[in-house]
């Protein structure tokens, strides 16, 4: 659906810490390493809470993992971003919500700008306030985030001489 | 190509929809009950504006219409309600022919004649909702009611003041008015009061407001075009102001779709030079009034701040001459 949640730099999923929920059964881990530090705290932490640990290979493969886990389960994913992004849509897809997903990245936030002269979107240096487009088109990145178009508009402008 | 240098304004004042009632002006819920719910009018204007209206559906479709195509029948919903509320008003212009499901709509005043199969959108040249708002001046927006709120899912919009159809489809109530500075006289946040109470709209019991704006020498102004129309507003002096500035406003209706649950908004928008409010002297003093009390998130957030001063300023002289010339 298209108001489904997706994977942004701001998306409330994204933590630098995965914490236990204390409310769900089981935790589903989806990693794409599965030595890193990261999912070993997690474990930890869990203590006699049930897990299972999925090794990220393809988006399929997680999915099959994401359908067999059973109501009541939590999921974490520790990821590089691209892989993350393809869990975590994977997971929307297979109606799981927002609040059942926990991220931690192993690299960083991709940011993603949407490009309101060509209609395309690209991605962008987390800090930049100033970009230019393929297109040619000098834009400034605006604070405000479309699922849809998924980026952030970016308002054209024509820079002074 | 189209041309946004304004070539047109309201010229029956009894049908402009005149925005300011008291002499200062901050966000508010402002929403009426709407007494008369046909919202089909036929003004001098009327086929200027859907000429101008259907040139840019033609020639940047993606920016003026968008829908998702599960919206199919909310769409013959809306294209229903719109030819029954034509004809119910206007028989001379609009007529409708029903045989079964074989429908004839012909609009008198364009001249124009097409049958369909209601419910076949294979039947018409563009999707029924777009096909349907192309009759009539007007932007058409629905609203789509999912868990407690409204997601843009149909659009056609061709006067925008900051709306993008193509940026805002699939957006939230919420998520659409996040640039507004959407705060009350006492400091409220306003978003969430006004989705609460679009909640409880009834279908047949459509609500109004009116939003305003001030245009210099366009006829809309969208993100898409940002890099054209920002340096233009700095041609606008004390001097042109009366003919390059308009006042702009937008007749929102609100009306609660009975079978599908969504929500209709539907914008008139009407344009007034500057010089024009002389012919309403009370229209003049309350615009004078309201336009020398902005503030500043406010006259950002419109676009204006650069230039509202000189509005002001041709305002003020303007007031001095009606003021010697009463005096005299
Ligand atoms: C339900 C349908 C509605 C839609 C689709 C809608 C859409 C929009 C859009 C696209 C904007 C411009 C946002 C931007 O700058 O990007 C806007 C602005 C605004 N909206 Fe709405 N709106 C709706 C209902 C309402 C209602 C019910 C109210 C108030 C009771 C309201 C009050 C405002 C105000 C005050 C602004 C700022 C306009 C200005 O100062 O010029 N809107 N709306």
């Amino acid at each position: 659906m298209y108001n489904s949640p997706v994977l942004f730099d701001a998306s409330p999923a994204l933590t630098t810490q995965l914490v236990p929920n204390a409310y769900f059964k089981k935790a589903a881990i989806i990693t794409d390493q599965a030595q890193h530090s990261a999912v070993s705290a997690l474990i930890e932490k869990l203590y006699d809470t049930p897990h299972d640990v999925h090794v990220f290979k393809d988006a399929e493969q997680a999915r099959a993992f994401i359908v067999a886990q059973k109501m009541g389960t939590h999921f974490y994913v520790v990821a590089n971003w691209d892989e993350a992004t393809t869990i975590f849509t994977t997971a929307v897809e297979e109606g799981v919500s927002e609040a059942e997903i926990q991220v931690q990245l192993r690299d960083d936030v991709k940011k993603y700008i949407y490009c309101m002269k060509c209609f395309t979107s690209s991605e962008i240096l987390k800090e930049a306030v100033n970009v230019q487009c393929a297109c040619g088109a000098h834009l400034e990145v605006g604070p405000f985030y479309s699922k849809v178009r998924q980026g952030y508009i970016s308002y054209p402008f024509i820079p002074e001489a | 190509m189209f041309t946004q240098n304004l070539d047109f304004k309201t010229t029956d004042l009894d049908t402009f929809p005149f925005p300011f009632r008291s002499d200062n002006y901050r966000y508010s819920n402002d929403l009426r009950k709407l007494e008369d719910v046909n919202l089909v009018t036929i003004t001098p204007e009327y086929e200027m504006q859907v000429r101008a209206k259907r040139r840019l559906l033609d020639e940047q479709p993606e920016v003026r219409y968008q829908s998702f195509p599960h919206t199919m029948e909310m769409q013959w919903e809306f294209l229903e309600m719109v030819f029954e509320m034509a004809i119910q008003k206007y028989p001379q212009h609009f007529e409708l022919h029903k045989d079964g499901d074989e429908w004839t709509f012909k609009n008198n005043i364009l001249d124009e004649q097409q049958t369909f199969t209601f419910g076949d959108a294979s039947t018409l040249p563009y999707e029924p909702y777009d096909f349907a708002g192309r009759h009539f001046h007007q932007d058409f927006v629905l609203m789509v009611h999912r868990d407690d709120n409204y997601y843009l899912e149909v659009g056609q919009v061709s006067y925008a003041a900051l709306f993008s159809a193509h940026w805002n489809t699939g957006m939230s109530f919420n998520e659409i008015h996040g640039p507004v500075p959407f705060v009350s006289r006492n400091g409220d946040d306003l978003v969430d009061r006004i989705r609460r109470f679009l909640l409880g709209i009834n279908p047949g019991e459509p609500w109004t407001r009116i939003n305003w704006n001030l245009m210099a020498d366009r006829w809309d102004v969208n993100y898409e075009t940002m890099d054209v129309w920002e340096p233009q507003r700095k041609l606008v002096t004390a001097e042109n102001a009366g003919k390059l500035v308009r006042l702009r406003v937008e007749e929102q209706k609100f009306y609660r779709m009975p079978r599908s649950n969504a929500i209709l908004f539907v914008l008139n928008t009407q344009f007034l030079p500057l010089e024009d409010l002389k012919l309403r002297q009370e229209w003049f003093d309350l615009t004078y009034s309201v336009l020398q009390d902005i503030p500043e998130p406010m006259a950002e957030y419109k676009g204006i701040a650069p230039f509202l001063p000189q509005s002001v300023e041709f305002l003020r002289r303007e007031d001095e001459k009606l003021k010697a010339q009463g005096g005299a």
